[in-house]
């Protein structure tokens, strides 16, 4: 490698799979994530990706050459009978299911391990391609894959659109959604269907390790920015795309492989995120203090509307 | 009254945790356009009562009957205002979307809510007074905004049976006031009102009847009928004295003889005259 | 696997092996009397096998550890393995570390038993070797006929040490050997003459190739780089598609060990960047073992030979 290869242009054409394979990931894994994360159950994406782990590898095993319908198909089965496990163990009460997912997630990342070092005995041994689904390989991301991805996108947002009631109230209140004659538990194994899709699909551009990032980080910013549940999981979904597009380019001119540098760049967002909204809260703290000179009405006095109109100063804090 | 189906009916109700049982053979009639109390010691099975008609929990035997109909087929007939409720604080939702879902049961999956719905939750806002608040966030809600919030969701659901778990635990008696006025224009309206209460003392101001539990059913009836030294001792123990044994609640006026009007400002510190006292069971 | 590896191994197999080397060192130690008798010789791969065979002669049963199709790099001995190991005379392997953590083992071994193991790569002088340091030699030198060569004297003088009656038959036999690969080498280059200059490129997964094109003057690029722990960059891509459009090279070599992704990738930016630039694969290259029997690529020279007809016939 004594001569030079030649100049990589403005705009690499390897890119093009990877920015839009990516940028779809993101917005469907940004937006089905973000209620996770809202519902106070992040671990669950990453316990997945875990999961899926020894399915994929079985997949493998059984089907030889790397039959991506197999391992796909292998990754989801495992997924799924995590999260079987999960419910099943958490139900009784005895396994608080925080416990749980991390319990089934090692143990279930521990045969992966297992199987993988016996794979290892094996001829014909392909492991690079193996590993890349513990890390991810975006840029072998291929051109033919990207109707997949855009499917998964359309089936997540679709079914997130479409059913947008259900979600929320199920998200929100299952308890009230029940005594309203809602199938919770339908909702919920739903939930868990796309997570799992999305997982699975996701493995060979994140990875087992990362997947879980992509899920929880667009959500986890897109809080700070609005308090409407509607308007974060929208602003989720175009915080995933859209670190899928700059990740991609950043890392590209940067030499550097794009999943990981997706990942830092959302962190730094993440925490851009808290920063700005912190500094704007207090900025505007202090002109309504400075404004609240004027006399009269405090800017929270209710108005009466009927006779059983009743009502308090807002105040700051729960109960 | 002619004889109308009541609201609720349970027969030989009987509920058991494992081999404890919480309720034993209970024959309650709630009749509709009441607005009944259910009160007893701790351990009486009052929430559990509650679960069972919220279809939450499974009865070892027994009928439980909404409008003559069993209580699956009809789930949104029932309307539950939580005590304080597992919700968790920190969702991303606003007052008024937390009070809209109390219309979501009556939408189909791919349904929105529509203008009129919209427009009956900001009605039941304005009615339990948090009108102004409809686009906060809940996170920054006082203890009986969150209350109000539950309650009016409950409006919006337009439920024919209402049933309320220890509504005024722990809150101002402005705010209790007020809920009652609320509760009973809704049984005026022709709803029907089972209220879990605490306060023994104000049974008499506010409810037409009143159930007393104590694993069993020891009595339920209209409020003079059952709120005997007898019974309550029974339920509670020797030596239970309420200030007003046997006066019944009326039903046209807002408010009865020892307490002031509450009147239509609400200044928290308002002294209303009538407090109610702590004398019954935690 | 193809490429230097820098070894990475958990602790536990340290453990692990030091307690098989005990458990092989007496072994060993009590059949040792029998063995020179029993001429028996293991050689780790296929090559090596090869490579023993042609030296010790008829009379010596030669057995590979590995099959082929095996990534030497990652391979791990089961207590089967241990088994052959303890019942041969002599354990061949390559050293620079082609057999991962296994060579620590032999090496070990070696100290313990002298002239029990003995790796041929030993007397290649250390400039000729592509690589860092120590630890991270590019242990593909037979990719180079020339380096090859100078192994078959070390199996000789090991083979000598235990049967020094027939010391002379391995000299000369190894002799014998040397001077054949050296008409090879000159066979080899006559073929791949057949290639156009600017078309000597070869593109493949990973560096596994390195010492045949300082050897042959060819241009070696793989896409992973060096090592197979590192991802390809979008940017690396991009410019291994141009030099193959530049260079109007129209064929890309798959390993038997490596994802075809890889390469499929590769023809997707190169379709992209000139769509009527057509890239198809050149063929299946061998890389860290030799064919199957009855392909005729189960001696050395079948193999080197079957890989210089694959790259001559896809870009000549």
């Amino acid at each position: 490698m004594i001569e030079a290869l030649p100049e990589s242009s403005f705009f690499n054409p390897a890119l093009v799979s990877v920015v839009t394979g990516t940028a779809l990931l993101g917005l469907a894994s940004g937006a089905l994530g973000s209620i996770a994360v809202f519902r106070r159950n992040s671990l669950l994406g990453d316990a997945l990706s875990h999961a899926a782990f020894p399915g994929l590898l079985a997949g493998f095993c059984l089907w030889g050459t790397k039959s991506i319908p197999a391992m796909v198909g292998g990754a989801a089965l495992s997924a799924a009978l995590a999260q079987f496990l999960v419910f099943f163990l958490s139900r009784g009460g005895r396994v608080r299911p925080d416990a749980a997912l991390a319990l089934v997630m090692g143990v279930f990342f521990g045969v992966g391990m297992v199987i993988q070092s016996h794979l290892q005995q094996d001829p014909g041994s392909a492991q690079a391609g193996l590993k890349d689904y513990l890390f991810g390989q975006a840029t072998l991301l291929l051109e033919e894959d990207l109707p997949v991805l855009a499917t998964l996108a359309g089936l997540v947002l679709g079914a997130l659109l479409l059913c947008w009631n259900r979600w929320k109230i199920v998200a929100f209140d299952p308890a009230h959604a029940a005594s309203l004659g809602i199938n919770t538990s339908f909702w919920e194994v739903f939930y868990a269907f796309l997570l799992i899709l999305s997982v699975v699909i996701g493995l060979q551009v994140a990875g087992v390790v990362l997947m879980s990032a992509f899920l929880v980080i667009p959500g986890s910013s897109a809080r700070y920015w609005t308090k409407r549940l509607g308007l974060a999981v929208f602003l989720s979904g175009a915080t995933g795309a859209t670190l899928g597009v700059v990740g991609s380019f950043t890392a590209d001119a940067l030499s550097l492989p794009p999943g990981p540098t997706i990942v830092v760049l959302g962190f730094c967002w993440l925490v851009a995120s808290f920063g700005l909204t912190e500094l704007w809260k207090h900025r505007k703290a202090r002109t309504e203090l400075a404004g609240a000179q004027s006399p009269g009405t405090q800017p929270t006095e209710t108005q009466p509307i009927g006779s059983l109109s009743m009502g308090s100063q807002s105040k700051g804090g729960k109960p | 009254m002619t004889a109308e189906t009541p609201a609720l009916e349970l027969e030989d109700l009987t509920v058991a945790y494992g081999a404890k049982p919480a309720l034993w053979d209970i024959d309650l009639t709630v009749p509709k356009g009441v607005m009944m109390a259910l009160i007893g010691p701790n351990g009486a099975g009052k929430s559990t009562l509650i679960k069972a008609v919220m279809g939450l929990i499974k009865p070892a035997a027994g009928t439980i009957r909404l409008l003559g109909q069993p209580i699956g087929e009809s789930p949104g007939k029932i309307a539950y205002v939580p005590q304080k409720s597992t919700v968790d604080w920190e969702f991303p939702v606003t007052v008024k979307d937390v009070a809209l879902m109390g219309c979501f049961g009556r939408l189909g999956w791919f349904q929105r809510p529509s203008a009129a719905e919209r427009k009956a939750t900001i009605h039941a806002l304005n009615r339990v007074g948090i009108a102004h608040l409809a686009n906060r966030p809940i996170h920054q809600l006082s203890g009986g905004q969150q209350q109000r919030v539950f309650l009016a969701r409950a409006l919006v659901q337009d439920a024919e049976l209402l049933v309320l778990d220890e509504p005024f635990q722990g809150v101002d008696a402005g705010t209790e006031q007020a809920v009652f006025e609320l509760l009973s224009s809704l049984r005026d309206a022709g709803r029907t009102i089972v209220v879990v209460h605490h306060d023994l003392q104000t049974v008499a101001d506010h409810f037409d009847h009143v159930a007393l539990l104590k694993v069993r059913l020891i009595a339920s009836g209209p409020v003079a009928q059952v709120m005997t030294r007898e019974n309550l001792s029974l339920a509670f123990g020797q030596g239970m004295q309420i200030e007003h044994p046997g006066v019944p609640a009326t039903r046209s006026e807002p408010s009865t003889a020892p307490q002031s009007s509450s009147g239509s400002s609400f200044n928290v510190s308002q002294n209303l005259g009538h407090q109610p006292s702590q004398g019954a069971s935690p | 696997m193809n490429g230097i590896h820098p070894p990475h191994r958990a602790p536990s197999r340290r453990t692990f092996s030091l307690a098989l080397t005990s458990i092989l060192a007496s072994l060993g130690c009590r059949q040792r009397r029998d063995l020179s008798s029993e001429k028996r010789l293991l050689a780790t791969t296929s090559l090596a096998a090869d490579m023993a065979r042609e030296v010790a002669g008829p009379d010596w049963q030669i057995d590979s550890l590995m099959g082929p199709g095996i990534d030497p790099h990652t391979y791990e001995p089961a207590y089967g393995a241990l088994r052959r190991m303890s019942r041969s005379a002599l354990v061949l392997y390559h050293g620079l570390h082609l057999e991962g953590k296994m060579s620590e083992l032999l090496e070990r071994l070696g100290e313990r038993q002298p002239g029990r193991c003995q790796a041929i790569c030993a007397e290649i002088p250390q400039q000729s070797l592509r690589g860092e340091d120590e630890k991270s030699h590019d242990p593909h030198v037979w990719m180079d006929v020339s380096l090859w060569s100078l192994c078959p004297p070390v199996v000789a003088e090991a083979l000598a040490l235990i049967d020094g009656a027939n010391a002379a038959a391995y000299r000369e036999r190894s002799e014998r050997l040397v001077a054949r690969y050296k008409i090879f080498d000159l066979a080899v280059r006559k073929e791949l003459a057949r290639v156009p200059a600017p078309k000597r490129v070869l593109v493949t997964a990973h560096d596994a190739f390195a010492y045949f094109g300082r050897a042959y003057g060819w241009r070696v690029e793989g896409v992973q780089g060096i090592s197979t722990a590192s991802e390809a960059t979008t940017g690396r891509l991009e410019q291994l598609a141009r030099l193959l459009v530049e260079r109007k090279i129209q064929a890309i070599f798959l390993e038997s060990s490596v994802s075809p992704r890889t390469l499929q990738r590769l023809r997707e930016i190169t379709q992209r960047i000139d769509p009527t630039h057509a890239i198809k694969p050149g063929g299946t290259l061998y890389s860290d073992s030799l064919g199957d029997p009855g392909s005729g690529a189960e001696t050395y020279e079948g193999m080197m030979m079957a890989n210089v007809k694959t790259l001559v016939e896809a870009l000549a």
